[in-house]
């Protein structure tokens, strides 16, 4: 093919291409800036309920955390009182000095 | 800056430019309500340094792209869908129905056309012809747009039109 013939060809193409300029602006849906108020409303509900069931899981596990220590701690606590009681009644050495 | 204010210095820019990217009404309003809702949330991070138009501009691209991302994504996840066209090898990437108003009807079957071969293309030489051609940017305003230097822009527009070109033979 000629240069010239190909040099045709492409402005011929490229005069395909020429249509996507007809293409024409619009305008937009009317209410869509009520809809996109409504959306970002929606997403800020969303991110505080997603916020205050975060920090109420986080107080639930912290109450039980402090619950468990408690009662980790009591138990510690009646083992030594019980431990003293059975010393006393069967008049045994509570410490480790041979001369007192 | 105020959001309304924003919106209405802007509105027909997203609108037009997410039309371009899906071709369909609906999905075009679905986009620009995704982009006024990120400019809402980020727009005390935006950076003056940059024309808010050419920041707008940027959202808009991605969140087209992410829409058209999705939208694939959803229609592969049909397990016997095939992801190709009956009789050819040629992967499908089909929008939603050709739906764009500022299409005239005596050329909206060529139109059609010549964007199914737009959506095939690789998306930053889609995003070139979009903004060169339709939106007809200078390669200086497409450049900046893109984030990329002239010299660069000005070869992925040559590259997409020859692309573009060969499908339309």
């Amino acid at each position: 093919m000629s240069s010239y013939k190909k040099e045709h060809k492409i402005l011929e193409m490229e005069n395909k291409l020429n249509i996507l300029e007809q293409i024409q602006k619009v305008e937009a849906n009317p209410y869509l800036f009520n809809k996109i108020e409504n959306r970002i409303n929606q997403q800020i509900t969303n991110f505080i309920s997603l916020k205050l069931s975060w920090s109420l899981g986080f107080l639930f596990l912290l109450v039980f955390a402090v619950n468990i220590l408690v009662i980790k701690n009591q138990g510690r606590k009646n083992e030594q009182i019980s431990i003293s009681k059975v010393a006393k009644a069967l008049h045994l050495n509570t410490n480790n000095n041979l001369y007192e | 800056m105020e959001l309304e204010e924003i919106y209405r210095n802007h509105k027909s820019l997203v609108y037009n430019l997410a039309l371009q990217y899906i071709q369909n009404a609906e999905d075009a309003e679905e986009i620009t309500q995704d982009v006024f809702v990120s400019i809402h949330f980020s727009v005390s991070k935006f950076n003056e340094q940059s024309k808010i138009a050419t920041w707008i501009y940027r959202i808009t691209i991605n969140k087209s792209l992410d829409f058209i991302k999705a939208k694939n994504r959803k229609k592969r996840l049909g397990i016997f869908a095939s992801l190709f066209y009956d009789n050819s090898n040629e992967l499908k990437n089909d929008l939603a129905v050709f739906n764009h108003p500022g299409v005239l009807l005596e050329s909206k079957e060529e139109l059609e056309k010549i964007f199914k071969h737009i959506n095939q293309l690789p998306k930053n030489q889609k995003t070139v012809i979009i903004l060169n051609k339709i939106e007809q940017k200078t390669i200086q305003e497409t450049a900046e747009i893109m984030n990329a230097s002239y010299k660069a822009t000005e070869s992925l527009i040559q590259r997409a039109k020859n692309n573009l070109l060969k499908k339309l033979k």
